[in-house]
């Protein structure tokens, strides 16, 4: 599975299940462990989305911040899931 | 009256100066005066560092008294668990004369921010009151950015501890922060203004309990 095609998934479960993040944090775990995917693109991609999916909402804050703090988290998440492992 | 080269030259340096200090990052505060977890002296009941209670006679009763508290609102100590690197907690703790205990505990796991909010009944020597609010709420990244940005125009890392704890009346607002293993504490009694007031009055806002302008003190 590509990174776009994980941020299609990405978008599948929002529309599926709503605004709750846990879900797709569960639910992509097994995937992005099950498909060796280049994961600093697909967070890449993933921080952008999210960021600009929150700036929408409110168009005055700080939408590199956001990003940042969007990408560096996901990135540890990703990484000590699979250090765990 | 006559120009004042100087004095105006000594006004505008002023003014930047204030403003460079109001544009401080966190970069620039953190660690300040922030402590390794595990490198320094605990209380007994190991809810804050020992140099919390310096200017205080009677110690262990201040100890006992403020381990009741947090054991009321079901909070544990920040310094005795180790977190994974990308936790970052921040603690206000609001011990008011007159009002209910209250505990807001902000904290980014991660990407996901989540507040805990805690409000104990008053009580009294003999009757310690309930737990009467206990909940937690999910904070957005912006609100946490807006929360981090005023703890950065006070430099809250570098700022001292606090003085004369024990006072009559009143209230004491604590603020306990842990970032990368490494805490730190500050406490001021009955701020009227300036960020560290507004930071807490922030968390209190994100908690969206209803507390009456008459009783915040």
């Amino acid at each position: 599975m590509t990174s776009d095609e994980m941020i299609e998934f990405y978008k599948r479960v929002k529309r599926d299940h709503g605004e709750k993040g846990m879900t797709f944090d569960i639910s992509i775990q097994p995937l992005l462990r099950s498909h060796p995917v280049q994961l600093d693109d697909f967070i890449n991609k993933f921080a952008d989305l999210l960021a600009n999916e929150m700036v929408e909402k409110q168009p005055d804050q700080p939408r590199d911040e956001i990003r940042q703090i969007i990408y560096d988290g996901y990135r540890k998440m990703f990484r000590s899931s699979f250090d765990k492992e | 009256m006559r120009f004042q080269p100087i004095a105006l030259i000594l006004m505008l340096a002023l003014l930047v100066s204030n403003s460079c200090q109001n544009r401080k990052s966190e970069s620039e505060c953190f660690p300040g005066k922030s402590e390794q977890l595990g490198t320094f002296k605990m209380t007994k009941s190991k809810f804050l560092p020992g140099k919390f209670f310096d200017d205080v006679n009677i110690v262990d009763k201040v100890d006992t008294d403020y381990a009741s508290i947090m054991n009321g609102l079901k909070e544990s100590s920040l310094l005795t668990v180790l977190d994974s690197d990308d936790e970052e907690v921040y603690r206000f703790v609001w011990l008011r004369s007159f009002d209910n205990p209250i505990s807001l505990r902000i904290q980014k796991s991660f990407a996901k921010i989540l507040i805990n909010i805690k409000e104990h009944e008053l009580g009294n020597d003999d009757n310690f009151g309930a737990l009467i609010v206990d909940r937690k709420k999910d904070v957005s990244i912006p609100e946490w950015i807006n929360f981090k940005k005023l703890l950065a125009k006070e430099c809250f890392w570098t700022l001292d501890i606090g003085k004369d704890l024990i006072g009559i009346d009143g209230s004491v607002w604590i603020l306990e922060a842990k970032k990368e293993n490494r805490y730190h504490v500050v406490y001021r009694r009955s701020p009227e203004r300036g960020n560290f007031r507004a930071a807490c009055l922030y968390l209190l806002e994100l908690s969206e309990l209803n507390i009456n302008e008459s009783k915040i003190y």
